[in-house]
């Protein structure tokens, strides 16, 4: 099966001012296969590399070793065709949905520039057509938004709008990095049906870079925990959010505060018993978590754990589980459900 | 449906007039020759130094020339000097900047090298030396070799702008529409330069002008090519017209000349506005009438207070009525819109809602530390009895921090960050409460860091040493150390991680338990609020449309806006189709009658549209704003297939592009 988007080992790694290094992206390897495609919610805290990895998925940025290809070409071996390419199929969706417009246009103008430069219709009407369809894939109406200044639209329709605009590329895979995180919670509902519309109804895989695991579980089939750089647990929305196999994720789960009065938290006396704080100031060669793991052995903190799969589709970067399968490719996808 | 929302007018007095004097110097240079001679000003053609007359409106000079007919052929000379060298150093520089701005790297290093360049050289030294030399120059040598040196000024700011721009998510989804370079930059960047452009070319007018004349008037411009106003004031000042008292050969120049720079200032002060429109209604007369005006509001609410009805004995904190209005160019906006409930002491109470809601407006109201453009306009906020909104300045500072204290909203801008964290504290306890020994106030700080979780030693540290949960902590040290009956907390912890958020809001949660203190929480997230309120008030649109427990709320909330907010969110217990709220938030400006969530109601009747509903009581312990009662007693089911829009229903969506699902 062909790979449309794969990494293989990347890292990347920034130089610090004034010496020492950040590991933002370590040793990713997945990929996006042609034929299946998938919702995948890239899911960590500030810090964790998630959109790092995003950037070097684009050809943003450079991975400082390992590769990134697209339709099994090396992004860094690119001529000018292959690269206009894959920056039109791999369309993003950024976070602010204010800055996306350029002020001085209506809105208009995002979706007549991507016809035009892609040649996507051959007469005006036909131009029309694309966008009245597209709108109404995200559940806009033609009447509400068009001929508008971004100022005089909702946070939610500017943002849908994106996604209409993202739409109409024709792309292969979308790049949602936390595309509701900055629109009020009533609106976040329709942005998120929308994407999710685009997947089932046009085959376009959706990669959802974000840090609310609620909405990655509301709309993903597969997701990636990312922590320090390194992909902790990969599989299965369904497994990995209901039933977390590695510390990290666990403590990330317990921390959403949910709206739900029956599982409510209780204050606690002392710092000691809260199990969101940082027990150990050793300092670690191996896992990366091992100084805030309630369950770290004695080899955590000097060698790095493989991938093991301790149950269908997931995949957990954690010694805890050194008796089960290891995943020998490294590939997280692997694990992923498509059937969903 | 939105309405079209105005621009408010950027036309301003300073632009009025700034223009009307330009152009009233312009119509007089062009309609003033078809009546005058021009020979009238050669030399020699009257006998010098006659005073003004009927012939000669404002005399002769030392030469017999006619000095008005001068004026006439020189004031525009002037201004062409000025416009010509504009028009040349800010082409120019708008091309050496952009490039810059736009091509990082090798362009950008050797731009900033010519213009630091050129910056470093004296330019009217420089230009005293070449203009000199040059043989009888005309307007247009004397124009480009001033431009020459004035460019970077307008290169620099020009650079930085599009610096800016650059980097705005626009340009990379052009770049993904599939523009390229140049066309990001002609298309994308260029149109929001242009009023940067029109600000700077001013400038370069005002600086061609002058220099031109201060060559001018040095006699450094050996020229017989034009006659300028700068030229007029050399020969004055060369043959001592001063001296002689020919007030009519050097006043005319001085004043046309004062008039030019006056008119060119206020043209760029009114062209600020359009460069920076935050500096709209900033004005020394708008101040005092702020000033006023927040004194007449007082004086209203300190009569009110004078009759109020007596406070609730079992509350700490009551919020009657309270009301804020935003005073902006386009109209007052009512953003907290008579809002009343009470707390009790040691309850936690939350105030949800989403941006624009007033929610932090009111918390900040509640401290009265509402500022302009925010006023509160009227109600009442009795802490203990006492009405915050009336009592004299100096009483409410010493209820602050020490009887009801807020933790604000993004702590890293709370926080002094030239001050030791410890001395903010001090700070705070020595306002408070007087001198004390060293070894109390140390006790005092450490004390007020251990309720926050945070080690001594961090009082010895700056802001910007801690991370952000220590930031947040450190906030709420400053809040509690006086150990407060009430604390307000408008999201503390909006821009934490969710596992730090945990540990922060755990902290605030065993603080609260251990002041017995009575904690108001403001966010927009119901599954915070939830892990932490006991009750919880639903704003809207300046509005409270509910309050109630926590629990209620969540199953079964009363009003529709709050069962549809709590029907949007997603969870982790199942997958569920998303709805949300349909339509627009609402539009505080212009609020139309009746129910501000009427048009995106699905229970929405002829009456809402017309009649603000009332707070009622259909519970006992609930409240709310809603039509729906008292004739139902609870909220109907919501009609979901309603909700979903249409076209995201499964199966109802046209195929518009075949290409992507076949694939290639």
């Amino acid at each position: 099966m062909t790979k449309i988007l794969e990494t293989s080992q990347a890292t990347k790694i920034f130089k610090r001012r004034g010496g020492g290094e950040v590991i933002a992206v370590d040793n990713v390897t997945f990929s996006i296969e042609e034929g299946r495609a998938t919702t995948v919610a890239i899911a960590g805290e500030s810090g964790s590399g998630k959109s790092t990895l995003s950037l070097l998925l684009m050809g943003q940025h450079e991975p400082t070793s390992g590769s990134v290809r697209y339709m099994g070409t090396d992004l860094l071996e690119m001529n000018a065709r292959e690269k206009a390419q894959l920056r039109r199929e791999i369309q993003p969706i950024y976070q602010d949905p204010y800055g996306a417009y350029n002020p001085f246009y209506k809105v208009d103008h995002v979706m007549e520039m991507a016809i035009s430069h892609y040649k996507l219709a051959r007469s005006k009407a036909e131009a029309t057509e694309l966008v009245v369809d597209a709108l109404n894939a995200v559940g806009l109406r033609r009447d509400e938004t068009l001929g508008r200044y971004p100022f005089e639209l909702s946070g939610g329709q500017r943002q849908r709008l994106m996604v209409a605009r993202a739409l109409i590329c024709q792309p292969r895979i979308i790049m949602a990095d936390e595309p509701v995180s900055m629109v009020d919670a009533s609106l976040r509902a329709t942005i998120l049906s929308s994407l999710q519309a685009l997947n089932r109804q046009f085959g376009i895989s959706i990669l959802y870079i974000t840090h609310d695991l609620t909405t990655a579980y509301q709309i993903c089939s597969n997701i990636m925990i990312m922590y320090s750089g390194v992909v902790v647990e990969s599989g299965s929305v369904q497994q990995v959010i209901r039933e977390p196999k590695h510390p990290y994720t666990q403590l990330l789960i317990s921390s959403i505060p949910l709206p739900d009065t029956t599982t409510r938290w209780v204050s606690l006396d002392s710092a000691e018993e809260d199990p969101t704080m940082v027990r150990s100031s050793r300092e670690t060669t191996g896992c990366r978590f091992a100084p805030r793991c309630p369950h770290a052995l004695e080899m955590c903190w000097d060698s790095t754990p493989g991938l093991y799969m301790p149950d269908g589709n997931r995949a957990v970067t954690c010694f805890l589980y050194r008796d089960t399968p290891v995943l020998e490719s490294g590939d997280v996808s692997e694990v992923f459900d498509y059937a969903s | 449906m939105t309405k079209k929302r105005a621009k408010p007018s950027k036309l301003n007095t300073e632009l009025i007039l700034g223009a009307a004097i330009l152009g009233a110097i312009i119509l007089f240079s062009l309609i003033t020759p078809i009546f005058i001679d021009k020979d009238d000003s050669l030399l020699g053609k009257f006998p010098p130094n006659v005073k003004p007359n009927s012939v000669n409106l404002l005399g002769t000079d030392l030469q017999g020339r006619d000095i008005f007919t001068t004026l006439v052929y020189a004031a525009p000379q002037t201004l062409q000097v000025g416009v010509v060298t504009g028009l040349i150093s800010l082409s120019f520089g708008t091309l050496m900047g952009v490039l810059a701005g736009f091509f990082p790297g090798r362009i950008d290093d050797i731009v900033r090298f010519i213009s630091d360049g050129l910056v470093a050289i004296p330019a009217i030294a420089f230009l005293m030396v070449f203009v000199a030399r040059m043989q009888n120059p005309s307007i247009y040598v004397i124009a480009l070799s001033i431009a020459c040196l004035t460019w970077p000024g307008s290169a620099r700011a020009i650079r930085s702008q599009v610096l800016t721009l650059r980097e705005r998510q626009y340009i990379s989804i052009a770049r993904s529409n599939g523009q390229k370079e140049l066309e990001v930059l002609f298309r994308e960047v260029m149109p929001n330069v242009f009023p940067l452009l029109l600000a700077q070319f001013i400038g370069a007018v005002n600086g061609g002008i002058g220099t031109a004349m201060a060559l001018e008037v040095l006699g450094l411009v050996p020229t017989r090519r034009f006659l300028s106003l700068g030229l007029m004031i050399f020969w004055v000042q060369r043959m001592g017209g001063v001296l002689r008292g020919m007030w009519y050969w050097w006043g005319p120049p001085i004043l046309l000349i004062a008039l030019i720079f006056a008119g060119l200032l206020f043209l760029s002060s009114g062209m600020n506005v359009f460069v920076n429109p935050r500096l709209a209604g900033y004005g020394a007369a708008a101040k005092r009438r702020t000033a006023a005006r927040i004194k007449e509001f007082l004086a209203a609410r300190r009569a009110a207070a004078k009759g109020m009805e007596p406070p609730d004995e079992d509350a700490i904190l009551e919020v009657r009525n309270l009301n804020v209005v935003y005073e902006t160019v386009e109209g007052p906006v009512k953003a907290v819109n008579d809002v009343s409930f009470s707390i009790k002491p040691g309850e936690r109470m939350g105030l949800i809602g989403e941006s624009g809601s007033g929610k932090t407006t009111a918390a900040t109201a509640m401290m009265r530390l509402s500022r302009p453009p925010a006023f509160i306009t009227h109600g009442q906020v009795l802490l203990e009895g006492r009405d915050l909104m009336s009592i004299p300045d100096e009483e409410l500072r010493r209820l602050r921090l020490k009887e009801i204290a807020m933790v604000p909203q993004a702590s890293m801008n709370a926080l002094n960050p030239v001050m030791r964290i410890g001395d903010q504290i001090k700070d705070a306890l020595i306002v408070h409460e007087g001198r004390m020994s060293r070894a109390a106030m140390e006790k005092r700080i450490a004390e007020a860091f251990g309720m926050v979780d945070l080690p001594a030693d961090v009082g010895k540290q700056y802001p910007h040493q801690l991370s952000g949960g220590m930031k947040q902590r450190a906030t709420m040290a400053i809040a509690v150390a006086l150990r407060p009956k009430v604390i307000l907390a408008d999201e503390p912890t909006s821009a934490l991680d969710v596992v730090v958020q945990k540990r922060v809001m755990m902290t605030l949660m065993r603080l609260q338990r251990d002041l017995g203190a009575a904690v108001m929480l403001i966010g927009h997230d119901i599954g915070l609020m939830t892990q932490f309120v006991d009750n919880l008030g639903v704003l809207y649109a300046g509005r409270l449309v509910e309050w109630a427990p926590v629990e209620d709320i969540l199953n079964d909330a009363l009003h529709p806006y709050s069962r549809m907010l709590i029907e949007s969110l997603p969870t982790l217990t199942r997958k569920k189709a998303l709805i949300g709220i349909p339509g627009m938030p609402p539009q505080l400006l212009n609020l139309p009658p009746g129910c501000p969530f009427a048009p995106r109601c699905p229970f929405v009747m002829d009456r809402c549209r017309e009649e603000m509903p009332e707070v009622q009581s259909p519970q006992p312990g609930r409240q709310v704003a809603c039509h729906l009662y008292p004739s139902h007693t609870a909220l109907p089911p919501l009609p979901i297939r309603d909700l979903i829009p249409e076209v995201l229903a499964e199966g109802l969506v046209p195929q518009v592009l075949p290409d992507a699902v076949a694939g290639d």
